[in-house]
């Protein structure tokens, strides 16, 4: 099974960095029916890079506000303890991995993953689900797995690159090389970090229409988010070909045909709002 | 050159000048290739007039050669992203929604990326 192969390589990779305690911290904290959104703003405040990476997340995630938000707690406030956590989260996976091997270009993956977030964003919204930004996170790291990669197996991930550039398929190239998925080396990492259900639900399963019972929607919207950040070429996709997504998995999602072109108008409009989020990746 | 009204715009017309709104963002570019969808976003941002092409019509001031091979390089270069989308969707078109992903995108590349923009001088 390629996910038993994925968590014996995650397993085995030496200085993977550790979620630090204020992020496993923050998490457990907004679990707690007895926190208070000083309590995050507390915590927070005792890592500054942190938080300056947590805040930009935030005011892309969450637009339409006057004025940006400026501080943590009241972050909490308007975005609710789950999402902050979610943000959190990012924000690590962000700062930890944004830049690494020279190789690969990393800007225009980014890229993808902020566009894939504003498309989530889009559908989320229209599907008037409770935490809008929580979708903003699921579509940021979807591809947690392809961040591992390309920092911690850059050779197979040059490999795969190389055999998608010839036109072979993401999934066939995948197991060709290495015999698995970057989905799966998401959904080990994301299991050795303890990710929140849906997060992990997201990063193991998006892009297959094997949708899970638990977590349907959030998968199915960030599988729809993803192959329209492709198709807008909002940062460089998986591959030369696109990603094909069924009738289903659309449906799951709430989108019909008709409203893709408005989809995609709001989903170009939200990239607007991330251009300080972009200038993290210069 | 000459300005049209947003009312009298038709498909297959071309911008001859970047349309920016009142605070400054670009909506489309110069060569842009009007489609309904195009319209509808221009009007949608309450632009009121374009400036496009019009080879019949006398010229305000003689179109410098530069204009023209710029114009000429936009359209090439929206040809050439076309034919791009069309190969990377061959054999997906399978669903309605796939063909509309696919239509829908195609409208749209004349819509300006400014994460694509070289940085100002």
């Amino acid at each position: 099974m390629s996910l038993e192969k994925a968590k014996e390589l995650i397993a085995g990779i030496e200085d993977l960095p550790t979620l630090p305690e204020v992020v496993i911290e923050i998490t457990r904290l907004v679990e707690d029916p007895d926190a208070t959104a000083a309590d995050i703003q507390k915590l927070v405040a005792t890592d500054p890079a942190l938080a300056a990476t947590m805040l930009k997340l935030v005011n892309s995630a969450f637009y339409g506000i006057r004025r940006s938000v400026t501080s943590l707690d009241e972050a909490v406030k308007i975005l609710g303890f789950v999402t902050v956590g979610n943000i959190a989260l990012a924000a690590f996976v962000f700062d930890a991995f944004v830049t690494g091997e020279k190789r690969f270009n990393y800007r225009e993956f980014w890229l993808h993953c902020i566009g894939t977030a504003a498309a989530a964003k889009v559908v989320a919204r229209r599907l008037q689900v409770k935490e809008v930004a929580e979708y903003f996170v699921f579509g940021l790291l979807h591809d947690l797995g392809v961040i591992v990669r390309m920092q911690y197996f850059p050779d197979e991930h040059a490999q795969i690159a190389d055999l998608v550039s010839q036109g072979k398929d993401l999934a066939e190239a995948e197991a060709e090389v290495d015999g698995y998925a970057h989905k799966d080396l998401g959904a080990a990492l994301a299991e050795r970090w303890q990710f929140p259900g849906c997060l992990a639900a997201v990063i193991g399963r998006h892009g297959t229409s094997d949708i899970p019972e638990d977590c349907s929607c959030e998968v199915a919207v960030t599988t729809c988010a993803d192959a329209v950040a492709e198709a807008l070429e909002l940062g460089e996709g998986h591959s030369e070909r696109a990603m094909l997504v069924d009738e289903a998995t659309w449906q799951a999602a709430g989108i019909s045909p008709e409203q893709m072109g408005s989809i995609m108008d709001e989903t170009l409009d939200e990239m607007e709002n991330y251009r300080a989020f972009m200038n993290l990746l210069d | 050159m000459r300005k049209v009204a947003i009312d009298d715009l038709e498909p297959g017309m071309i911008l001859s000048r970047d349309v920016d709104t009142q605070n400054g963002s670009r909506i489309l570019v110069k060569g842009a290739l009007l489609s309904e969808t195009a319209i509808a976003l221009l009007a949608k941002r309450r632009v009121l007039d374009v400036w496009v092409e019009d080879k019949s019509a006398v010229p305000d001031e003689a179109p410098s050669e530069e204009d023209s091979v710029d114009e000429e390089e936009a359209r090439e270069a929206l040809e050439a992203a076309i034919a791009r989308l069309e190969r990377r969707f061959e054999g997906r078109l399978v669903n309605p929604w796939m063909r509309a992903l696919c239509e829908g995108a195609k409208e749209r590349l004349a819509v300006p990326r400014f994460w694509r923009e070289a940085p100002q001088a």
